[in-house]
């Protein structure tokens, strides 16, 4: 087993891996910034060392720092959470030549999969259904005629892209082009990759994801699939697990696809295979080789601890579970509690927590690092809390996660309890019958009629 | 140094409630102090703003008279440039800006760590061969003009 983690992350996540090693008996070694010195992970973990100022370039992504760090508290093995290092196979292949085990998949399925084109193109290459497109356009020319091909409206994606950014729609030739270059400029900026691809734009998707875990035995485990519709912009607000709209024969459709990938591509430790659904057409979208955030409501309804999977995997250790279809009972939802203002449109509101109250009971489970007089710093993501409920059915895990909502008091900052609270009471919500951009709708619908007023 | 940029400083004091100022850019060095300002006050009030000065004494914690060197890199110190050479300073060295303090030795690189300010070495805080973190702090120096060495 491991002896000596070097945590690169900040945040609920940070005290997510702190607890995990906790749990395994072994020492957590945290690295933080200087705006995190006060911070709960950094507080809690056994040993700490500052890295850098505020800014995540000269802290969590300043790579020399962090091998500077690994290496003068002797570390065996980092866990790079999510976000930040945890997808730069540059960062990994420099861990394994300094005999740092890298709690995650390898650099080349990092690189593979990081290239979302690449992606594509392997998993069409196996015989499993992608989104119609076509990958690894550069010319402007070409691709309107691709995109004329495929049919309007077509979504257009940077390649070394991914998490929902350098991505826009076109729904007409004239917008293409506008669209085209926009997205280029873009991606060279914000990947280092001006190289694009084309999908078919699917009306009112679902975004429905399949949880793996995978040891370096070669024994694939997947999970059952997780509903991440509701989004806003591209990121993820609420998820629930299983899907409302997911039958079955669908589920273990869209499992023998996630293992089939797995398994070709010799992965290893926990990743997520992401689909889009359109009616019962399920096509593959991308491959996130990390832990996700929204992880907490797959181990509620199968009792896993994934981030400490994760650790026993990079150990060398088998995974302690007969099934591949890992079995489940009842039904998670999650609600990203972020600091920002809905009313604001979704302004991000750091500052000081003046009054905290978490809820508790059964079937709720909080995942933070916020505590009372906490300052949020403006210098990384808003959230602040992952707020989970469980239920023997779906109706039992909402009306759990409203109770949690209506007793969680943050005062001093903006937060999106309100919001979610509105979204949970809304009939479109309850019946399960939501898709992707339905969230935006109702937002947008909202704000007019509140200026109708 | 213009009148107009004086009063830019002046103002940001005003405009902030400061009543001690310190500048350095390069060469450039100001020093601002309003008459109610006591010396010896602990003034930790954070400031967020990014300036391109070099790490070390960003912010003056003035517990005492004293300017902070900080470590800009994480690594181990070493007080002399090989184990068995004499260390570059001890207490009651005199520097310069420039003087050469010690070492951080990060992955195998050995970083020398100069001075930017001129004083008397009061403390050295870490051990020789220790690790040290980003931000660490190392020497406490005493503050005077341009010494000869």
């Amino acid at each position: 087993m491991l002896k000596r983690v070097f945590v690169a992350n900040r945040g609920e996540i940070a005290l997510r891996i702190i607890r995990a090693c906790r749990d395994l008996g072994i020492t957590s070694i945290i690295g933080y910034s200087e705006a995190d010195k006060d911070s709960l992970p950094v507080n809690l973990a056994d040993e700490k060392i500052c890295i850098g100022p505020a800014s995540p370039l000269e802290s969590y992504l300043n790579i020399p720092s962090i091998l500077s760090a690994m290496d003068v508290m002797h570390v065996d093995s980092v866990h790079p959470g999510y976000g930040f290092l945890s997808e730069n196979p540059f960062f990994v292949e420099i861990c394994n030549s300094s005999r740092i085990t890298f709690i995650g998949p390898s650099a080349d399925n990092l690189r593979l999969m990081g290239n979302k084109s690449e992606a594509r193109r392997t998993v069409s290459k196996n015989r499993l259904p992608v989104v119609p497109g076509v990958d690894n356009l550069v010319d402007i020319e070409d691709a309107c005629k691709q995109a004329k091909k495929i049919g309007f409206p077509v979504m257009i994606k940077a390649s070394a892209g991914g998490g929902g950014r350098g991505m826009r729609v076109a729904r007409n030739q004239d917008e293409f082009r506008i669209h085209w270059s926009a997205c280029q400029q873009e991606a060279k900026i914000a990947f280092d990759n001006p190289s694009l691809y084309i999908e078919k734009f699917i009306e009112r998707p679902r975004h429905i994801e399949i949880q793996v875990l995978a040891d370096e035995k070669g024994n694939v485990f997947v999970f059952p699939e997780r509903d991440c519709s509701l989004q806003r912009r591209h990121q993820k607000l609420i998820e629930e697990t299983p899907s409302p709209v997911v039958d079955v024969y669908i589920r273990k459709k869209l499992q023998k696809i996630a293992r089939k990938i797995c398994k070709v591509i010799n992965y290893t430790s926990a990743g997520t295979i992401e689909f889009l659904m359109g009616g019962r057409y399920a096509f593959f979208m991308e491959m996130n080789t990390r832990i996700q955030v929204e992880h907490p409501i797959t181990e509620m309804i199968t009792n896993f601890d994934l981030v400490k999977s994760q650790i026993e995997i990079a150990s060398g250790e088998k995974i302690p579970y007969r099934h591949n279809f890992v079995g489940f009972t009842g039904h998670s939802i999650e609600c990203r509690i972020n600091a920002e203002d809905p009313e604001k449109n979704f302004l991000p509101s750091p500052g000081k927590i003046k009054k905290l109250i978490l809820p508790g009971g059964p079937g709720i489970r909080v995942d933070t690092h916020i505590y009372q007089d906490y300052i949020i710093p403006p210098y990384y993501d808003s959230l602040i809390a992952k707020l989970i409920s469980y239920g023997r059915t779906r109706e039992e895990a909402i009306a759990r996660m409203q109770r949690a909502l209506q007793e969680m008091k943050v005062d001093g900052v903006a937060t999106t309890i309100d919001f979610y609270k509105k979204v949970l009471e809304h009939p479109v919500f309850q019946s399960g019958r939501y898709y992707v951009g339905w969230l935006e709708k109702i937002q947008e619908d909202s704000k007019n009629s509140g200026k109708n007023q | 140094m213009e009148p107009e940029e004086l009063k830019k400083y002046v103002d940001f004091m005003k405009e902030n409630g400061l009543s001690y100022l310190e500048v350095r850019k390069g060469d450039f060095y100001l020093i601002l102090q309003t008459e109610n300002h006591i010396i010896s006050e602990a003034s930790s009030k954070k400031s967020y703003i990014e300036s391109k000065t070099p790490l070390s004494n960003q912010e003056n914690n003035r517990s005492s008279d004293y300017i902070e060197i900080k470590s800009p890199l994480i690594g181990t110190f070493y007080r002399a440039p090989s184990p068995h050479a004499p260390p570059f300073v001890e207490v009651g060295s005199a520097i310069n800006s420039g003087t050469t303090l010690c070492i951080v030795e990060a992955m195998k690189v050995m970083n020398e760590m100069k001075s930017d300010c001129s004083g008397i070495i009061r403390k050295i805080l870490v051990e020789n061969g220790s690790p040290v973190e980003y931000g660490q702090v190392l020497f406490l120096i005493e503050p005077v003009a341009r010494q000869e060495t």
